[in-house]
């Protein structure tokens, strides 16, 4: 019979954990929305998702957080999604990371008549009505940072940035739109702000800190004149301010580390001095963003297609203010991101 | 310490042995149960079909998976088998291998499945001889091989997922039909297929005696003339086909190829058969319990969800159920010794 015991023990394990954790009951007039992140294994979805809970529970909506345990798991992303509409949500807000790779849960939505818009993210399905885009311009902010990256290397040179020379070795993020457009965006900044500064590699490091860090050292044993390492990540970029460490450079003097996120842990070696610049998306207030617009959704107010939410190149010196929340501005309707080489926003 | 066989005793040694045969399918029934009483949005006939359709492509791999743990060996490179034969037979069926909008121009599905089925099965086949013929190491083999392919879906399909239209034969395949107002996903009836087919196998057949022989000691086999190169070869190239099939339920599915497709599929395949008491020394277990372990991890999954548990933890939950799954298991076929519980004689599940 103990075995018994021990099978009833685990459901009930299961149940009591669960149960903890379930939602209080909702009134009538309140909403119930779901946020699905791709995953919840980064700082930048966690902080995006706090964001959405606060600004949703502050207008008294329950938000049902719920990702995939691995960013990619784009079969568990589907169905969560599915799994929100059975419990009755009345909006969605999701975050895609392969293009395309949501359709079918966009499709489940609209067939259920569940209003739903994407976040962190602004490349259009192929099908099925997503009502808003919520994201950063990736292009246009790689951008920024590279024409402050221009400013960095100028002030290493003694000169101006139109005049500087210097070497950029980019860490390249795992193929995608995302490692494309950061890396575009980047390299069109160079070419304009700094047209002596040259790129002498590009190679992958996956996303993460420990290859950010292998392939840095790698690329200086190649070439030790190397002034700076962009990483379309932040991750990556930190891999190569540690490996520099190592070889005993020193950062912020022999050479430079930036990259695109504006994590916390990115804030934190910001304001020690150990990286050199971020592009600031601040998650957390992109999350807020799709509150808002779902809540405009709900009143059946228009919403542009694309919300374009600000980008900032942070840097020690204006990282207090990026704390604070002083460098948002507010979120403008923009065009859609396409994985083609040219500017998300078409300059004039 | 053996009693004296009383009726009492007879009976009692009958219904422990039924419990200890349906071990694990009892959990499973009391946790659909207990979800089925605290979720009202579980009860719903799509939350079910949901499940279904989850459990369709892990089973599939974990059907495989099965048979290469059953001889005692591993396949670790079953998500990537599932994610490239995705991304191929989308390619195909695209016509292209840039992202975004097709519409058709491509193979029809009937000839694109096909090609992908048959590359699973060769290269699953393919890892086989560098098991036997080369002596390696089938960790490490199928680890290599997961790279390769991993890194061919990445490559063919420039980082982005492949959006196909499907084509009647795709749309039936992953499409679904009502009985009783419930709807059946057929990717979980071609599953079911697929298990009846692996359990005839395995128990009805010389080649399903050879693979629980070899799990069993693979010296006394090969002296007692059984061919087992020859049978570890199609054990790999049987997963390797599975896989890709799986390959194909989940691209239909999310109407995309991308290297991602198999996320998380080998850890869980692995997961499913040990809970379904399969014992990864090999020669011991069964199909029927690997599909048990393969809905027991869908409910989990979906559990969750239904009980807005907190995103972040359920790795926890996850991994912790797996482990008491199979410390039950373990403990239910004593051998643990100072946790007997007693109840030898179901070593096999079935």
């Amino acid at each position: 019979m103990r075995t018994h015991f021990k099978y009833a023990a685990i459901a009930t394990a299961l149940a009591i954990t669960a149960s903890g954790a379930a939602v209080a009951a909702q009134d009538e007039e309140s909403k119930t929305v779901g946020f699905v992140p791709p995953a919840l294994t980064s700082p930048f979805h966690v902080s995006m998702s706090d964001g959405a809970a606060q600004a949703g529970e502050a207008k008294g909506w329950t938000v049902d957080v719920q990702a995939p345990t691995a960013e990619g798991d784009f079969a568990a992303f589907v169905t969560t999604v599915e799994q929100l509409i059975q419990k009755g949500v009345d909006g969605l807000s999701i975050n895609p990371i392969g293009t395309d790779s949501a359709v079918t849960a966009v499709k489940s939505a609209n067939e259920n008549g569940v209003p739903i818009i994407a976040h962190n993210f602004i490349t259009p399905f192929s099908e099925g009505e997503v009502l808003s885009y919520i994201g950063y311009d990736q292009w246009g902010g790689a951008e920024k940072l590279a024409m402050h990256t221009c400013d960095l290397l100028a002030g290493k040179y003694g000169t101006t940035a139109a005049e500087t020379p210097g070497k950029v070795y980019i860490l390249l993020g795992i193929d995608s739109i995302f490692s494309h457009r950061r890396t575009g965006g980047f390299k069109a900044g160079l070419a304009k702000a700094c047209p002596n500064v040259e790129v002498v590699g590009e190679q992958t490091a996956l996303w993460v800190r420990q290859e950010g860090q292998a392939v840095a050292s790698i690329a200086w044993q190649q070439d030790p004149e190397i002034d700076v390492f962009y990483g379309n990540s932040d991750e990556m970029a930190i891999g190569a301010a540690l490996a520099g460490e190592q070889l005993g450079k020193k950062i912020n003097e022999d050479f430079f580390a930036v990259g695109i996120d504006g994590n916390p842990p990115t804030l934190d070696l910001l304001a020690d001095g150990s990286f050199s610049a971020t592009l600031g998306v601040d998650p957390a207030n992109m999350g807020k963003t799709t509150m808002d617009v779902l809540e405009k959704v709900f009143m059946g107010e228009e919403v542009p297609l694309v919300t374009l939410t600000p980008s900032v190149v942070v840097t020690p010196d204006n990282l207090d203010a990026y704390l604070a929340g002083e460098l948002w501005t507010e979120p403008v309707a923009g065009s859609p991101e396409l994985d083609n080489g040219e500017p998300t926003v078409p300059e004039e | 310490m053996t009693e004296a066989p009383t009726a009492k005793g007879r009976a009692n040694a009958l219904v422990r042995s039924v419990i200890s045969g349906a071990g694990p399918a009892l959990v499973l029934i009391a946790m659909a149960v207990g979800l089925w009483i605290m979720s009202p949005a579980f009860r719903s006939p799509t939350s079910l079909m949901l499940i279904g359709l989850e459990a369709a492509a892990l089973g599939l791999v974990a059907a495989g998976q099965t048979f290469v743990i059953l001889t005692g060996g591993i396949d670790l490179s079953v998500e990537a088998m599932v994610s490239f034969s995705g991304v191929i037979a989308a390619i195909l069926i695209a016509g292209t291998n840039v992202s975004g909008g097709q519409i058709a121009g491509g193979f029809p599905s009937w000839i694109a499945i096909p090609i992908a089925l048959g590359l699973g099965l060769l290269i699953g086949a393919g890892q086989g001889v560098l098991v036997t013929a080369f002596r390696m190491n089938p960790l490490i083999v199928t680890l290599g091989v997961r790279s390769i392919l991993l890194g061919f879906a990445l490559v063919l399909s420039r980082g982005s997922g492949i959006y196909i239209k499907k084509d009647d034969l795709l749309g039936f395949i992953t499409g679904r039909f009502e009985v009783f107002g419930v709807n059946i996903p057929i990717p979980l009836v071609i599953t079911i297929v697929i298990y009846i087919i692996c359990w005839i196998v395995l128990k009805k057949t010389k080649f399903g005696r050879y693979v629980y022989a070899i799990g069993g000691n693979e010296t006394a086999a090969r002296l007692s003339g059984v061919r087992t190169h020859l049978v570890k070869l199609s054990i790999y190239g049987i997963s390797g086909f599975l896989a890709a099939m799986a390959g194909i339920l989940v691209m239909g599915r999310l109407e995309s190829g991308a290297y991602q497709n198999g996320t998380n599929l080998t850890l869980m395949s692995v997961a499913a058969v040990v809970i379904g008491g399969t014992a990864l020394t090999g020669g011991i277990g069964g199909i029927w319990g690997t599909l048990i372990g393969v809905f027991m991890i869908r409910l989990v999954d979906a559990g969750l969800v239904y009980m807005s548990f907190p995103s972040q933890a359920k790795e926890i939950m996850i991994g912790a159920i797996i482990v008491l799954a199979v410390l039950i298991d373990t403990a239910r076929r004593g051998q643990i010794p100072w946790l007997t519980l007693r109840l030898r004689g179901g070593d096999s599940g079935d």
